[in-house]
């Protein structure tokens, strides 16, 4: 009888207010058919998906959201933007970050950072080894890369983006050892006293204190030795090229996959002072096509910045900076062009340990220990006839043999016994005129700079170049490291900056 | 601020715009107290919370900048090694002296002695710093000292690679070292311990972030073969598992 009574009372309630119609379906199955309890269940779910449905075309209709009938290809770059950096290397990324450190208000200039492949198959940046030195003759080459490694040892306190892991580059700090024959003897010594004076920390060693130092490398032929005591040594660059990116990303830069196909530029024709007719450029649209699509979108922008790396000369064309048929200025191409150098990885049982620097001997091979197993990565510059061709990134692993090896094994005897594991090539954005990297704008085309031309030595001073460009951008000189010998006068003028360390 | 830069991701990816994802870690579970889910629900909503959780960070590391500064003047006046002592005996350490047995210490007011001066000659030999911050940048007041012959580095929480490569202008004299516990060194920054040629101890307890312990103590000692090596036991590289496992996995 009461049992009779609870299940009337839990129907009634249940029928009532529609709770839990499964639980109903247990105590009372007589009564309620198994469709309408399906039907219940279905009807609160579908409520739920409808509410949330709703909530949906409510949030995306209401004024001040991005909805538009019209169907829009998110991947695009916006249509208008203050600066557009072409090219998302550690270069453009570095520019980009700091532009936005740089700004004095929140969102005072809106960065767009292109970049053709996402996946950084070609970049020079995630395919170089790494090596940062402060063993150069220039005194703005060894402030750039002072301040790389101020940046690098303090990364966290500039890149480093809340709820994230702290940054560790893995910087090993081995030391750049160079090694110079009775030729090269002189110019070491004079880039001794320049590093010196420029606050390197470098010592000049004899062929007996190497030989004591660093017993297992074979003195001949060896006159001097520069060694660097500190900040020097290799890092992991895809690191760093994502900890600029993230860090970037959170202060509101735009990414956009894309590939820069064309400038719209508008131009005026103006006289120098010496009576000569020339035109002066202004770039106004950005093209940027989307990839794998027919589909581009012209960003209207205020500034564009060339940091394309061993492309920037073809981006630069786009400007109509090197065309040959007139006859100014503007007829002289930038002189950047990508070069292929090749990496092996090889592994050497009876190799040197731990206090092994990054080796490079006075014909040209360099050597790095490569972790703790054994495992050391080298290879060697070519000579100027026996470049490889740059259509793709293929190894001739011949080179290795016939050049590398022998010069490696020369100058460390354990070396002979090794085996190559692997090996890949990479790109240098090489500067044809003097191998050094060409910083600040562009005379005739107003708007465009140039963070580029670095030759190999890019990576480690990506940070001093991307503050340098965003201060004259931003402040309109260099405020910090006075980069004005590096600009574009020279390419000019004539007159070579050389480096006369390059590796 | 320590605490939420080590949490999780899921709460980052609120803002449409900021397209930055990291890669999920499902294998990190951390528990992230209320607190800090608290904190960066309303750093990510709100920009005075970004200002004033950036604003605190910057100030921690001004004041770290701040205890580690040069002692440049003091330097000038007294010379190095009391200059190295001031400092040192700033930041909570010991500090003993050539041809002393008794080691200055703060008193419990935070004071030390002004018979320092009378030290203006008397070289530095030994320094205590167990725990104290030291850093990359208050290595400069220490990197003068040309007799220094003990160093104790354990469990300072910024001593980092970077700072193990600045200890390369004691090498003349560096006899003892001790880095247990200082938790960002890794096997990196020991590998430039070959600079200090007279180094005779070198104590490495505690150090979790180095990997293959026993390679890199193998590895140091053949590169510094008069040092003995403390603290990194070969057995570690069998962490946990039995001789017998390693011989099933093998076989």
């Amino acid at each position: 009888m009461a049992a009779w009574r609870r299940t009337a009372f839990r129907l009634l309630t249940a029928c009532l207010f529609r709770r839990n119609p499964v639980s109903l379906g247990r105590c009372a199955r007589g009564f309620t058919s198994s469709k309408a309890l399906r039907k219940g269940n279905d009807f609160f779910k579908d409520l739920e998906s409808e509410m949330k449905k709703f909530h949906e075309k409510l949030v995306t209709a209401l004024p001040g959201s991005d909805w538009t009938p019209i169907h829009r290809n998110l991947n695009l770059p916006p249509e208008r933007a203050d600066i557009v950096i072409v090219g998302g290397g550690v270069m453009g990324w570095a520019i980009a970050y700091w532009l936005k450190k740089k700004e004095r208000i929140r969102d005072g200039v809106r960065v767009v950072v292109v970049e053709r492949d996402p996946t950084y198959t070609q970049a020079s940046t995630v395919l170089s080894v790494g090596g940062i030195r402060q063993q150069f003759s220039m005194p703005e080459n060894i402030h750039m890369s002072l301040f790389s490694c101020y940046f690098l040892r303090n990364i966290n306190e500039y890149l480093s983006v809340m709820n994230e892991d702290p940054i560790d580059v893995q910087f090993n700090h081995a030391g750049y050892l160079f090694l110079a024959s009775e030729n090269g003897a002189q110019v070491m010594e004079e880039n001794y006293h320049i590093q010196r004076r420029e606050g390197a920390s470098v010592v000049l060693l004899s062929p007996e204190q190497l030989k004591k130092k660093f017993p297992w490398i074979n003195t001949e032929g060896v006159a001097l030795a520069s060694y660097g005591l500190e900040n020097e040594g290799w890092f992991d660059p895809w690191i760093l090229l994502n900890a600029f990116r993230k860090k970037a990303i959170s202060m509101g830069v735009y990414q956009c996959f894309g590939d820069v196909t064309g400038f719209k530029t508008s131009s005026r024709e103006m006289v120098t002072a010496s009576g000569e007719k020339v035109d002066f450029k202004r770039i106004r649209h950005v093209i940027v096509q989307m990839p794998n699509s027919t589909e581009y979108q012209p960003v209207e922008c205020a500034l564009v910045v060339n940091a394309a790396g061993a492309w920037s000369g073809n981006v630069a064309q786009m400007a109509g900076i090197g065309d040959d048929s007139r006859d100014d200025i503007l007829s002289m191409p930038v002189p950047v062009e990508p070069r292929k150098r090749y990496v092996y990885v090889f592994h050497s049982p009876e190799g040197p340990g731990l206090d092994m620097p990054f080796l490079i001997d006075n014909s040209g091979a360099y050597a790095r220990r490569e972790g703790l197993g054994g495992n050391y990565l080298g290879g060697q510059s070519p000579t100027e006839d026996g470049e490889p061709e740059v259509s793709n990134l293929e190894v001739n692993y011949d080179f290795f043999t016939e050049n590398v090896w022998p010069n490696l094994a020369n100058r460390i005897p354990s070396f002979q016994n090794l085996k190559v594991k692997s090996a890949w090539a990479g790109y240098y954005d090489y500067n044809t005129f003097d191998q050094n990297g060409i910083l600040g704008i562009h005379p005739l085309v107003n708007n465009l700079y140039f963070a580029t031309g670095f030759s190999g030595h890019g990576i480690q001073q990506a940070p001093a170049v991307g503050r340098a460009i965003a201060e004259l951008i931003l402040d309109g000189n260099f405020q910090t490291l006075d980069l004005t010998n590096l600009g574009f006068k020279r390419l000019f003028v004539g007159e070579k900056m050389l480096e006369r360390n390059i590796v | 601020v320590q605490v939420c830069r080590q949490a999780s991701v899921h709460l980052w990816q609120r803002a449409p715009w900021r397209d930055c994802t990291s890669a999920t870690r499902p294998d990190r579970a951390p528990r992230i107290s209320f607190r800090t889910r608290v904190l960066q629900l309303l750093y990510n909503r709100f920009y005075d919370i970004e200002y004033l959780v950036n604003r605190s960070q910057s100030l921690r590391n001004w004041s770290l900048r701040r205890k580690n500064a040069f002692h440049g003047y003091t330097r000038e006046r007294y010379g190095d090694n009391v200059a190295a002592a001031c400092y040192i005996l700033n930041l909570g350490g010991g500090i003993r002296f050539s041809g002393e047995r008794e080691w200055f210490w703060k008193n419990q007011l935070g004071k030390f002695g002004g018979d320092l001066n009378h030290f203006r000659e008397i070289p530095v030999e030994e320094v205590d710093a167990k725990g104290t911050p030291i850093t990359y940048d208050g290595l400069n007041n220490l990197t003068l000292l040309s007799s220094l012959r003990t160093l104790d580095l354990s469990n300072c929480p910024h001593v980092d690679d970077w700072c193990l490569s600045r200890l390369h202008t004691l090498s003349e004299s560096l006899e003892e070292l001790s880095l247990s516990g200082c938790k960002k060194v890794s096997d990196k920054g020991l590998a430039t311990l070959h600079h200090l040629k007279k180094l005779k101890k070198l104590e490495l307890f505690d150090l979790p972030h180095i990997s293959n312990p026993g390679l890199v103590c193998i590895l140091l000692e053949e590169v510094m073969p008069e040092c003995e090596i403390l603290g990194i036991d070969y057995s570690d590289v069998l962490k946990g598992n039995s001789l017998e496992e390693i011989n099933k996995q093998h076989s």
